[in-house]
């Protein structure tokens, strides 16, 4: 039996309100949803519409003793609750006790790893850390980049 | 004043009358009414008359405006099978009725959400073009993500 093929515009609206890591998989259900998903214009429709739908805040919580620090996100509703379907895992260490936040744009993370370069080092050697690695994670997709 | 009534005809030639300033709420009737008064039948090809069903108890609402978002939402929750939603969505879409189409999409990427992916495919009636071999390089990229 042949089935009517729904309209695009209608495809469309439902994937741009799709949770990140259903899209991942949405990718792979033909070829032109992965043109689809991967074009500017839908991820700028989906960021809009997709949170629009669901207002999350994006919360760091850090264990100063073990220098652990934890990411987790919570709706915006009144009893602020955990997004237990977003689970996001922190893929990197910091030199220090926690990376610094520089800030956060359209579900981008950009973090910081300064060395204070210690003037009062003893034998003056320079070890060999980069100063200010700049890291770029999209957590939504467990994606990351650094300027080295 | 007497309420000026519309009749709407289905896909398989069902009629259905609504009072105008209801039918109206369909931004496609209301430029239909505009350009010719519409006086005849309104005839919509695309929608069966289950749906158009669907579509009229939707528009006869009685609903203060304060409560008209929850009664959508329960409206399409209580149509819970997908291609019901499908259909009454694509309706919405063809009559331009906003929120209905808004409220029918929202509850079915609520349902798909967690679908494998040939559960998707099934549902939103997409053919796999892929061989496994393509399919297996783009799995790989978001293992993660299956």
């Amino acid at each position: 039996m042949a089935v009517d093929l729904l309209p695009d515009e209608l495809i469309v609206q439902i994937l741009s309100i799709l949770p990140a890591k259903s899209l991942l998989r949405c990718r792979l259900v033909c070829k032109c949803w992965l043109n689809l998903l991967n074009s500017t214009r839908f991820k700028l429709m989906h960021l809009h519409n997709f949170n629009q739908l669901n207002p999350r805040y994006f919360i760091r919580r850090l264990d100063y003793y073990e220098s652990e620090e934890y990411y987790d996100v919570y709706f915006d509703n009144e009893a602020f609750t955990l997004d237990g379907g977003t689970q996001i895992q922190f893929p990197l260490d910091s030199l220090n006790i926690c990376f610094r936040i520089i800030g956060c744009c359209n579900g981008v993370v950009c973090l910081s790893d300064d060395n204070y370069d210690d003037d009062d080092d003893e034998d003056g050697d320079e070890e060999g850390f980069s100063l200010d690695t700049i890291i770029l994670w999209n957590p939504s997709i467990r994606r990351k980049g650094k300027n080295s | 004043m007497s309420k000026k009534t519309l009749t709407l005809m289905s896909k398989d030639k069902q009629l259905f009358n609504i009072e105008e300033h209801l039918a109206v709420q369909s931004v496609t009737i209301r430029n239909m009414v505009k350009e010719d008064g519409a006086s005849s039948v309104i005839p919509l090809p695309r929608v069966d008359s289950e749906t158009l069903a669907l579509v009229i108890e939707y528009l006869n609402r009685q609903q203060a405006p304060e409560e008209d978002e929850d009664y959508v939402k329960k409206f399409v929750d209580e149509r819970g099978e997908i291609p019901t939603l499908l259909e009454l969505a694509q309706a919405a879409l063809d009559l331009d009725i906003k929120k209905l189409m808004d409220a029918a999409c929202m509850k079915v990427a609520d349902l798909i959400k967690d679908f494998t992916l040939e559960e998707v495919r099934e549902a939103l009636r997409i053919e796999n073009d892929r061989t496994p071999e393509e399919e297996k390089a783009i799995r790989d990229e978001f293992q993660w993500a299956f």
